[in-house]
Order: C-alpha cells, then sequence, then structure tokens
C-alpha cells in the first residue's frame, strides 16, 4: 500500500517534472529534460517564493523552538492539574487548519478583529490596510499563527526530553552550588541536545514542506508577498494545470530539504562527539 | 535562609504566571472565536471588542444545521475519517506486531523509509495521486479519499503501533503458546486487549489527521458527493464581505469532534507521539 500510494506517485512525480505536461493541452507527457528547472531559475515568482520560504522557515523554527522549549521548562514540573493543563496547552496543534486560519484572520482583521481594535486603544495601529493587506507584515502575521498552531510539537517533544532526565539530578547540582540557569545550561541543555536536534528537523520539514496554513490565510498575497515554494507548486497544479512545473518546483523542495536534513544530521552527530 | 525562601516562592509565583499565559494563549482563541458566533453579524463589525450577553443565540447553528448543504458535508467526513480510522488501524497493527515480533531482514529499512516519507513534499505525491485517482475513476468518492488519507496516516500507525506492542513483555505471549494458543490466537487474545487503549489513542490521531485535512479534500472532490467539511467552509468565504457569524459557527461545529476525541484519549495520544519518534 505504502509502496502503491508513495513510491509509485514519488517516482512518477519525479518523472513528471522532466516532461512538459500540461492539462490545458491534452494528458500527454513528453520528455523534455531539464527545461523546467531553467524555466524556474528564470522566473522572478520562484525566487521571490524561496525568498519568502527561506524567511518563513527561518524565523518560524527560532520562535517555535523558543517558546517550546520555554513551555516545556515550565510544564516539566509535577503540580496540582499539570495533566490536564498540558492537554489544553497542546489543542492547537490538533485543531483543524481551516479553523485555525480563518480563527485568526478574523481576530487580526483590520475592521473587526478584536486583536487589532485593543491595539488600536492602546495607540498601536496597523494603518488603513491592517496585517493581512500589508505586504511587510503579512508574512509576520502568519509566522505569529503558525507559531500559536506549531509550537506545541515542539513542547511536546522537549517535555519528553525533560521528563527522562533522572529527577535527583537537580538536588545533587545544588549541592554543588549551580544555580537554576547554570544548572539548565550545563546539565538539561546537554541532555536534551538530542531531541531538540530531532524536532528541529521535522519542524523544518513541516515548515517548509505544507502549503495548507498559507493558502488559507493570505492565498500568497498581498501580491505574492506570502507565496511559498508549496503553494507556488499548488497553484501550477492545480489553478494552471501545468503539472511538470509544478513537479519542478516540489522536485527542488525535496532535493532542498534531503540535503539539508543530510548536511544536519552529520552535523548533529560531529557537535555530539565533542 | 530566608532570601532563598523567598526567591524560591518567586520563582514559584512566576511561574504560575507562566502557565497561567500558555494555557490562555492556547484557549481563548478559541473561545473568543465561540463567542462571536454567538452574536449578531452587526454587532461583530460594528463594535468588535464588546463584550455582552444581550442578544446572544443559537441561531447561526440552527440556520448552518437546517439550511445549508453542511450537515451532508459532516456526513462525508465522519465516513471518510471512519473508513480511513479503520483500514489504517488493520494494517497498521498487523505491521506493528509484525515490526515488534518478528526479526526479519530489511526491517531497519522499514523503519527508516517512515522518516523518509516524513521528508516528501505532499504537493510533489497530489499531482501523481491525482492522476491515478483519475485513471481508477476514484475521485470524488470516499474510497479515493480513504485511500490517499491512508497513505499518509499509515506510516506513524505502524510506529506507534510497533511502540505499544513493544511495551509488552514477550513472556505474556509465550506462556499462551504453551498453553496451546496458536501465535495468531496469542495476538488476538493477549496482546491485542492489552494494547487497545494505544489502539484508541492512535485510530483518535488517525481521525483528527483525516478530519483536518484540506489539501486532499480539494483536489480530490468536485462535488457533495465526497466532499469534506473543510472544503465547504473555504467556499463559504466570499471575495470581500466574510460572513463572521456563519464562518465562526462552522469553525465550531466542526472542532467539536476533535475537541471531544481528544478529552478521551489525548494524554495517551500525546504519549504515544513521543515515545515512538524518540526511539531514534
Amino acid at each position: 500500500m505504502i509502496a502503491l500510494f508513495i513510491f509509485y506517485p514519488l517516482y512518477r512525480g519525479v518523472f513528471l517534472a522532466f516532461t512538459r505536461t500540461k492539462l490545458l493541452e491534452g494528458p500527454d507527457s513528453t520528455l523534455i529534460g531539464f527545461e523546467n528547472f531553467k524555466n524556474l531559475f528564470a522566473d522572478p515568482t520562484f525566487i521571490t517564493a524561496l525568498k519568502n520560504t527561506f524567511v518563513f522557515a527561518a524565523f518560524g523554527l527560532t520562535s517555535q523552538m523558543l517558546l517550546g522549549l520555554g513551555a516545556a521548562m515550565l510544564l516539566s514540573k509535577e503540580r496540582k492539574y499539570i495533566g490536564l493543563i498540558r492537554v489544553l496547552v497542546v489543542l492547537p496543534w490538533f485543531t483543524p487548519p481551516v479553523v485555525t486560519a480563518y480563527m485568526w484572520r478574523f481576530m487580526l482583521d483590520t475592521n473587526a478583529g478584536i486583536i487589532i481594535q485593543l491595539l488600536k486603544d492602546v495607540g498601536i495601529s496597523f494603518g488603513e490596510v491592517g496585517i493581512w493587506g500589508n505586504p511587510h507584515l503579512a508574512i509576520f502575521g502568519a509566522l505569529f499563527v503558525d507559531l500559536w498552531a506549531s509550537y506545541p510539537f515542539f513542547m511536546l517533544f522537549i517535555l519528553a526530553g525533560i521528563q527522562g532526565i533522572p529527577k535527583d539530578m537537580r538536588e545533587s547540582t545544588s549541592v554543588d552550588g549551580a544555580s537554576a540557569f547554570q544548572h539548565f545550561r550545563f546539565v538539561v541543555l546537554p541532555l536534551i541536545k538530542p531531541v531538540l536536534i530531532v524536532s528541529g528537523l521535522l519542524g523544518v520539514i513541516h515548515l517548509i514542506n505544507s502549503p495548507t496554513l498559507m493558502l488559507l490565510l493570505t492565498n500568497g498575497g498581498p501580491g505574492d508577498s506570502t507565496l511559498v515554494l508549496p503553494l507556488y507548486a499548488f497553484r501550477q497544479a492545480f489553478q494552471g494545470y501545468d503539472f511538470g512545473y509544478a513537479s519542478a518546483i516540489s522536485v527542488l523542495v525535496l532535493a532542498a530539504i534531503a540535503g539539508f536534513a543530510m548536511v544536519y544530521i552529520r552535523f548533529a552527530k560531529f557537535g555530539k562527539e565533542d | 535562609m530566608k532570601p532563598k525562601k523567598a526567591r524560591k516562592k518567586f520563582s514559584y509565583y512566576m511561574a504560575n504566571v507562566g502557565i497561567t499565559g500558555l494555557v490562555l494563549f492556547a484557549i481563548l482563541p478559541l473561545f473568543w472565536t465561540f463567542y462571536v458566533s454567538l452574536r449578531e453579524e452587526v454587532s461583530i463589525t460594528r463594535y468588535p471588542t464588546m463584550l455582552t450577553t444581550k442578544n446572544l443565540s443559537f441561531l447561526a447553528y440552527t440556520h448552518i444545521w437546517r439550511d445549508t448543504n453542511f450537515p451532508v458535508l459532516i456526513r462525508n467526513s465522519l465516513i471518510v475519517s471512519s473508513m480511513t480510522v479503520l483500514l489504517s488501524l488493520v494494517l497498521g497493527t498487523a505491521a506493528g506486531y509484525a515490526l515488534s515480533r518478528a526479526k526479519f531482514k530489511g526491517r531497519q529499512g522499514v523503519l527508516l523509509s517512515y522518516l523518509v516519507i516524513r521528508l516528501i513534499p505532499g504537493v510533489l505525491l497530489l499531482v501523481p495521486i491525482y492522476i491515478m485517482m483519475y485513471k481508477f475513476h476514484l475521485l470524488d468518492t470516499y474510497f479515493g479519499l480513504t485511500f490517499a488519507y491512508t497513505t499518509f496516516t499509515l506510516p506513524a500507525t505502524i510506529w506507534l503501533m510497533k511502540g505499544f506492542f513493544d511495551s509488552l513483555p514477550p513472556d505474556l505471549e509465550n506462556a499462551a503458546r504453551v498453553d496451546g494458543c496458536s501465535r495468531l490466537g496469542a495476538m488476538w487474545r493477549i496482546s491485542l486487549p492489552l494494547v487497545l487503549p494505544g489502539l484508541a489513542a492512535t485510530g483518535t490521531l488517525t481521525a483528527i489527521t483525516a478530519w483536518n485535512d484540506v489539501l486532499f479534500a480539494i483536489m480530490l472532490t468536485s462535488s457533495n458527493k465526497a466532499r469534506t467539511w473543510p472544503v465547504g467552509l473555504r467556499e463559504m468565504i466570499g471575495e470581500f464581505q466574510l460572513p463572521w457569524q456563519l464562518l465562526t459557527a462552522t469553525a465550531i461545529m466542526s472542532l467539536l469532534p476533535v475537541v471531544i476525541g481528544f478529552a478521551l484519549v489525548g494524554r495517551k495520544m500525546v504519549a504515544g507521539i513521543t515515545a515512538g519518534s524518540l526511539k531514534e
């Protein structure tokens, strides 16, 4: 089943990238070698999308991992109702993306959005166009929404890592006179490093691969200011019906991620030996 | 000794503030959305920040339930999600059990492929899957969506079930077999009941994945025959004026099954996800 639905489509997808397949010209594909890729690098929209993807992934990873780490530290200690608290905090991660996207589009709406209105009351104004209409701000709006939806993923992983550390560790370091910060820096951090590495990798993959949030939140706009690569591929395939071009974009994304993963794992292993 | 105690109290206080902040950050947006869905459209856009108990009603909900095709889409979603859960659990339990017990060649390869699959951009598979479904006449059918979702949930299902089977002592089954149970009988009568909570958690996770998906639903359906609710919600969005009251009410309705499932087995689910992924 996996072979049928993953490896065969994967093979077909990579194959399509080297063909000219436009549904509007009929279902046939002709092999054209690297022409799709050549066109890509001359395509200004592709370059914009590439830049946006990079910004989105870099800021997204940093913000989500930091908040996830902080939240995991806070929620790692046993206290009353901690089980319930953990489940509540993780809820955004399981919220349907459609709900997440429209909820935040609403709350950050220029006229009807509560957050924008409250901010206006304390003197922070986003002007006529608000967040979603401002090409410089829209991507940060999307980053904020993804922070809400995705940081629990990091929190869960890091929490599991922290819980794997023996409890009496803190006692022994405090006998040795270590401050809470020193304990975190020299005991906790090295011990959860593998977890940070694994969750970081999975997080980046998610940030780069998924067009869903952008599709629903901004659909790439205003202009192309929030157009990311998977969304561009999706558009080429199901609005332009240019399957070859869409596949070429996806193949590049896959190659970039695979390359990144390999370097990342190599680098992570290298760090371990020190 | 005294300043240390005071500092400890202070840090405990700060932790409480932080935790309260986290919980509010997670659930306040959902509560606000629910509140807005009860208000009148006029007051939502004219007085966006107003808090009032006047004129609140479930009118939007009854309107959606009676006068739109949304119930049909919800039914489609329920059917597709259930079929996906069934298929994923049957295949995933069998495969997870085999991986946990048998030590065959290429075992590592199967486990590795789970991670590799996560690397592949969904969009790359969308096009070929669309063409395949077109050729097999599975576009706009329950089965088409079910197959597509199962493909993406199966690796996780196998992985989770393997983890749950791993946590059982193998002696349990050996004892049953000494008593004259067949291998299959031992699995069915001894191991399966013991991993039932795990099975429930895995099933819920699968159901939520299928329930939440937008991308495949947009692509693989074209009419109300198999269209799922996220597509319907997306189509409610007009070009300029957004019907906030209806949108929020629909969103809350669709969120309900997720919240219920999550409330029932959320903790087990969360534990399974992290435990499975950390054994790398």
